[in-house]
């Protein structure tokens, strides 16, 4: 996806919405506070273990798990049904085998993220 | 952007030229070939696989990205590239196996025809308006970008730059319609691709290659290892912690953008047959490999030969005026002028078809009590197009006092992101998913986003937060999906034929196809 498409900005910008007069002790910071007790502890709740465990883990850990997205897609792909990877080809010769070019398409990618990955 | 005029010669001057004429010719040349509104949005459901797959990634590279993208690399480093290498591959592959073909059997002409036709007429108003706004105000951006671009190179008034743009992409995209906005893709895509590898090649040979690259950067204070790894620490104040990138830029965020954005989706849903659709999206895949090399790399070498960069100045038109010559220069510029045009088309070509397909249409079939003919809707389509243009121009000067606006309407589209895909996701792999069940999850889920967003950095202890609000929506959205479904009445098979696994249409049906 672009990077100008990254809702970094805009999630401040809700955020902005919100705490919009938040100085004057307006209807803004009352919401906020609503959502914050409202929202805040389940979503600790459910986050923070699981943002402690990942924060735990050795960098060889992400390196497996990109490598395990991507090598995951590649077995799951060899497993469809041939008619369905075919469907609407002109005829089926190898080189229109929508799984070879799947592979094809993950195999640089898997190079590049065990060079640079680690 | 000022930087970039810097030292054009003449023969800069006539290859702008000679491309921006190229592009016209060639997308005026379709208009011979559009005689329905099936032709106009849809090529005729004519597109081989490799220009959906071009289209595809010109289309989702703007000019802005081409400077900004590369601003990011010179500050923090190779992991810039995620968001083109995970941020797409995956979603890419999902698309292509998963939603794609249920698009294209369903012969819809628009997402939310997709949404309605599975859920209900709420969900596809819903989320017809969104990605309305949403394009509305890209369009008008991206001219007023065209403009500020045009006025730094040609010395054109910011007025001039919009009415020139608008009316090259207006007379190619009202005449040709999706294949003159795709045939043009192509040829931007090579002049995209040619100007910018010729700015890598000439960084990476001035830097001494890739050991120089990195020998150079590491012996700057400050920057460590980490510039050159794509994986990082899942610490705070790390910009893109690995955990955010894998599972919620990789599988979450990238497949809602992918599957939910009507500009990348009409090329598959345009294509000649599923396979072309499918293998459309795999060559998208294989050129998206390239664009972090194209894109970022050069802001990394910008780093290593321009370690400080002055204030406002940014680091790919810095390496092009430190080593462009005359001819390159206007090369680049043609591909800067290329990732913007090929932006505009696409979102003006879906933009008309989203307001003929889910905004007008139901009225017609209401009011008139019929449907809607292939003729008038041509009609329809060309005059829309030429009203959404003229609409999005008159808006583009104001935002040069404030992009206020534009942030509203991105604000929206991204938080409608991972309620969108968990609604699409059950919609094709859970039968029992209902109407109310959908606009639930995809209303109720807004809400929720809306809420995660405004506690941000609060809870999720992370400069990126966004990467786990996503993460947490998609998630909420699917289980109120699923509850508000069980508790509704269950849709009759015959609604969900040929939109629901399990239920597609056999392989020697002709799949149905709808008018505009």
């Amino acid at each position: 996806m672009p990077y100008s498409f990254l809702p970094a900005d805009h999630f401040q910008f809700a955020a902005a919405i919100v705490r919009a007069g938040a100085d004057d002790g307006s209807w803004s910071e009352r919401a906020q506070q609503a959502l914050q007790d409202a929202l805040g502890p389940p979503i600790k709740a459910l986050h923070g273990p699981v943002d402690a465990w990942l924060g735990s883990l050795p960098m060889s850990v992400a390196v497996a798990c990109t490598m395990g997205l991507y090598v995951v897609a590649m077995v799951w792909v060899w497993v469809l049904r041939r008619e369905f990877v075919f469907r609407g080809a002109p005829d089926q010769r190898w080189w229109r085998d929508l799984r070879i070019w799947s592979t094809v398409v993950l195999l640089p990618y898997i190079a590049v993220y065990i060079w640079l990955g680690r | 952007m000022n930087q970039l005029a810097e030292g054009l010669a003449s023969i800069d001057y006539v290859i702008i030229g000679v491309y921006m004429a190229g592009v016209l010719i060639i997308g005026s040349y379709f208009a011979k070939y559009v005689h329905s509104a099936s032709d106009l949005f849809l090529a005729g459901r004519a597109l081989p696989f490799w220009a959906i797959g071009m289209s595809i990634v010109v289309s989702d590279i703007g000019a802005i990205d081409l400077i900004t993208g590369a601003d990011a690399a010179y500050q923090r480093g190779i992991a810039q590239a995620n968001f083109d290498w995970i941020g797409s591959v995956p979603a890419l592959l999902i698309a292509a196996f998963i939603f794609v073909p249920y698009y294209w059997r369903a012969g819809v002409f628009t997402l939310p025809e997709f949404l309605g036709r599975r859920y209900n007429a709420g969900t596809r108003w819903i989320h017809a308006l969104v990605l309305l706004l949403f394009m509305l105000g890209t369009l008008s951006i991206m001219l007023w970008t065209s403009a500020v671009f045009l006025n730094n190179v040609l010395g054109w008034d910011h007025l001039v730059g919009i009415w020139v743009t608008a009316v090259v992409v207006g007379i190619y995209t009202a005449s040709g319609g999706l294949a003159a906005v795709v045939m043009t893709d192509v040829m931007q895509l090579v002049v995209m691709f040619v100007g910018t590898a010729a700015l890598l090649v000439l960084g990476m040979w001035e830097i001494g290659g890739w050991s120089g690259l990195v020998e150079n950067i590491l012996a700057q204070p400050g920057l460590d290892q980490d510039y050159f790894r794509l994986l990082l620490p899942h610490e705070p104040g790390t910009a893109y912690p690995w955990p955010g990138m894998v599972f919620s830029l990789g599988i979450i965020m990238s497949t809602a953008y992918f599957v939910g954005n009507q500009a990348v989706m009409q090329r598959a849903l345009g294509a000649r047959t599923e396979w072309d659709a499918k293998a459309g999206m795999l060559t998208a895949g294989i050129f998206k490999l390239l664009i972090p090399a194209l894109v970022f790399l050069p802001g990394m070498a910008a780093r290593a030969l321009i370690p400080e960069l002055a204030p406002g100045e940014a680091a790919v038109p810095s390496l092009i005026n430190a080593l462009m010559p005359a001819g390159l220069k206007g090369l680049m510029f043609a591909a800067f002028f290329a990732a913007l045009m090929s932006s505009v088309d696409s979102y003006l070509n879906s933009c008309v078809t989203i307001f003929t397909s889910d905004v007008y249409r139901p009225f017609h079939e209401r009011f008139v009590g019929r449907q809607m003919s292939d003729l008038f809707g041509l009609v329809l389509g060309r005059m829309l197009t030429v009203g959404v243009l003229l609409a999005a121009a008159w808006y583009a000067p104001r935002f040069e006092e404030s992009t206020t606006l534009y942030d509203v309407i991105q604000t929206l589209l991204s938080l409608f992101q991972g309620p969108t895909l968990a609604i699409l996701l059950l919609g094709i792999f859970w039968h029992r998913a209902t109407g109310w069940g959908g606009l639930a999850g995809l209303t109720i889920g807004f809400c929720l986003t809306f809420g995660l967003n405004v506690l941000g950095e609060a809870v999720f202890m992370s400069e990126a937060a966004y990467l786990y609000v996503s993460f947490w929506s998609f998630w909420f959205a699917l289980v109120v999906t699923v509850i508000v479904s069980l508790l509704t009445r269950k849709e009759p098979s015959a609604k969900l034929e040929g939109l629901v696994y399990g239920l597609v249409i056999s392989d020697d049906d002709e799949p149905p196809r709808s008018t505009p």
